[in-house]
C-alpha cells in the first residue's frame, strides 16, 4: 500500500493555483478541489470501487477562498489516506469535513486578502509609484504575493499534518482580534495615501490649482461611494464628468 | 500595421489577465497597476500604462469578489482603457487629455460590460462539470485534469474575444470622438486625472476608515509629510 509523499503534496500545491479554473454557480469550486485531490487518488486508491467513491466524493459542491483551499486540501488528503490505511467503514465524516470547512475558509480569506492584503498592497504600491514611479508596480506584487504563496504552501503542509484539527486553527472568532489590528495598518497607509496624492497633484504641475479641486472631489467621493448607493461604474463616469465641468469652469 | 500588431499584443495578454483575474494563479499581474503598466511597456508608452493603472487601480478595489458576487471585470476595462489610450497618444499627441478622458470612460464601459461576460462565463463553466461527471463514471482521471484546464482556457479565450471587440471599436470608433472635441477643451480635461485619482482615494477612506482607528489616519498624514520633507 502506498503511502501519500511530499512529491504528491508538491502537485497538489502546484495544482492548487488552478482550483478556480471551472468555478461557477452550482457547484462553485467542485471540480477544482477534484483536480487537486487527483495526485492523492492516483497514490492511495488501491481498486476501481475505491476510486469512483473518491471521485463521487470531491466532485461534489465545495467552496472556500481559493488561497485558504489549500488547508483544505492538505486535511482531505490527510483524512483520505487515513480513511484507507484505518479501514473506515464508513467514509461521511470526510464529506461533512468538507462541507465545515466551506464557511471558515471562505470568510477568514476573504476577511484577510480581499479586505486587508489586497487593499494594503494596492495603496503601498499606488504610494510608490506616485513617488517614484516604476518600483511602486513591484513593490505591490511582491508585498501581495509574500502572503498568497505563503498560506498556499503553508495551508497544504499544516493542513496535512493537522487533518481533522485543522478546523480549531481556522476559527473566524480566533481570528477576529487579529483583524481589528490589521485595520489600524491599512488606516494608516490610508493616511499616507490621501497626502501624497494631493502631492502628486501639486507637483505634477497642477499646483496649488490643483490642490483645491482635489478636496472637493475628495468629499465627494466618499459620499459618492459611502453605503455603496451606487455602482463604481457610475461613481467613475459621475467623477470624471464632474472633474471635466470644473476644468471647464476654473 | 501598427493597429493589428498593438491589438494581437494587447488580446493575447489580456488572455492571461482574465486567467490571472478569474481562473488560475491571482499572482495579481492583472491588477490595473501592473497590467496597465506592462501593456505601456509592450505597446511603447509606459508612462500612459502606469498613469492608467495608478488611475484604475484604487476605485476598483472597491468590487470584492468574495463569494460568487457579481462584480465589473475592472482588470480588463483598465487594459483596454489603457491600451486605447496609449494606441491613440502615438498619433495625435496635442489632445492628451481628452483621449486620456475618453480611454477612460471606455475602459469604465468595457469593465461593466466584462462583469457580465464573466457571469456568463461561470453559468456556461457548469458544462464542464457535467462532463467530468462523465468522466468520473469511466473513471478516467486524465479527462477531470483537462475538463479543468479547459476551464482555464475558457477564461483566457473569454479575456482574448473581449478585448479584441472593444479595443478595435476603441480605436476605430470611439478614439475618432477625439478628433471632433477642438483642442482647447485640452486642458480643462486635465482635471478628469484629478478626479479619478481623488475617486479612489474617496473610496479606499469610505471603505476602510473606522472612527475608533481615527489616529491611526493622523499617524499615516504625520508619516507621509516627514517623507515628503525628507524626500
Amino acid at each position: 500500500m502506498n503511502r501519500i509523499r511530499k512529491r504528491d503534496l508538491i502537485k497538489i500545491l502546484f495544482r492548487a493555483f488552478y482550483i478556480q479554473g471551472t468555478w461557477n454557480y452550482e457547484r462553485m469550486l467542485g471540480l477544482g478541489l477534484c483536480f487537486c485531490m487527483l495526485p492523492v487518488a492516483r497514490r492511495i486508491c488501491r481498486n476501481e470501487k475505491e476510486v469512483r467513491n473518491f471521485l463521487n466524493r470531491h466532485l461534489d459542491f465545495f467552496n472556500a477562498h481559493p488561497y485558504m483551499a489549500s488547508f483544505a486540501l492538505g486535511a482531505l488528503t490527510r483524512l483520505e489516506e487515513q480513511a484507507i490505511f484505518q479501514k473506515w467503514d464508513d467514509k461521511r465524516p470526510i464529506t461533512i469535513f468538507k462541507e465545515r470547512m466551506c464557511g471558515p475558509l471562505g470568510a477568514i480569506g476573504d476577511a484577510l486578502f480581499w479586505q486587508f492584503v489586497k487593499p494594503v498592497s494596492a495603496i503601498f504600491g499606488v504610494i510608490i509609484s506616485l513617488i517614484f514611479g516604476y518600483i511602486g508596480v513591484v513593490v505591490f506584487l511582491v508585498v501581495y504575493n509574500i502572503p498568497h504563496i505563503y498560506f498556499r504552501i503553508d495551508g497544504i503542509f499544516k493542513g496535512y499534518f493537522k487533518g481533522f484539527d485543522i478546523i480549531r486553527d481556522l476559527s473566524i472568532s480566533g481570528t477576529r482580534k487579529y483583524f481589528s489590528r490589521l485595520n489600524s495598518i491599512l488606516t494608516i497607509f490610508l493616511g499616507a495615501l490621501t497626502v501624497i496624492a494631493g502631492y502628486w497633484i501639486y507637483a505634477e504641475g497642477q499646483g496649488n490649482k490643483g490642490v483645491f479641486v482635489y478636496i472637493p472631489l475628495l468629499l465627494l467621493s466618499i459620499v459618492l461611494t459611502y453605503g455603496k448607493k451606487l455602482s463604481m461604474t457610475m461613481n467613475m463616469v459621475i467623477v470624471i464628468g464632474i472633474s471635466v465641468l470644473i476644468g471647464l469652469m476654473i | 500595421m501598427e493597429f493589428v500588431s498593438d491589438l494581437v499584443i494587447i488580446c493575447i495578454f489580456g488572455g492571461f489577465v482574465a486567467i490571472d483575474t478569474a481562473a488560475g494563479w491571482q499572482f495579481m499581474f492583472s491588477q490595473p497597476l501592473v497590467a496597465c503598466t506592462l501593456i505601456g511597456f509592450m505597446l511603447g508608452s509606459p508612462e500612459i500604462g502606469l498613469l492608467m493603472g495608478i488611475l484604475f487601480q484604487l476605485p476598483w478595489l472597491a468590487e470584492i469578489p468574495a463569494g460568487g458576487t457579481h462584480t465589473s471585470e475592472g482588470n480588463v476595462g483598465s487594459l483596454v482603457g489603457a491600451g486605447l489610450a496609449i494606441h491613440l497618444l502615438q498619433k495625435q499627441v496635442n489632445t492628451e487629455n481628452i483621449i486620456l478622458v475618453i480611454a477612460l470612460l471606455w475602459g469604465v464601459l468595457v469593465g461593466w460590460l466584462g462583469g457580465k461576460f464573466v457571469n456568463s462565463m461561470r453559468k456556461r463553466n457548469v458544462f464542464f462539470v457535467y462532463r467530468a461527471d462523465r468522466a468520473a463514471d469511466d473513471l478516467d482521471l486524465t479527462r477531470i485534469s483537462l475538463l479543468n484546464i479547459g476551464g482555464v482556457g475558457h477564461a483566457f479565450l473569454i479575456g482574448f474575444f473581449l478585448i479584441a471587440i472593444s479595443f478595435s471599436v476603441g480605436v476605430l470608433v470611439v478614439g475618432k470622438m477625439a478628433a471632433f472635441v477642438p483642442s482647447y477643451f485640452d486642458e480643462p480635461f486635465a482635471y478628469s486625472k484629478i478626479g479619478m485619482l481623488a475617486l479612489g482615494v474617496g473610496t479606499m477612506l469610505s471603505m476602510f476608515l473606522r472612527k475608533r482607528n481615527i489616529a491611526y489616519f493622523f499617524i499615516g498624514i504625520v508619516l507621509s509629510l516627514l517623507i515628503l520633507l525628507i524626500l
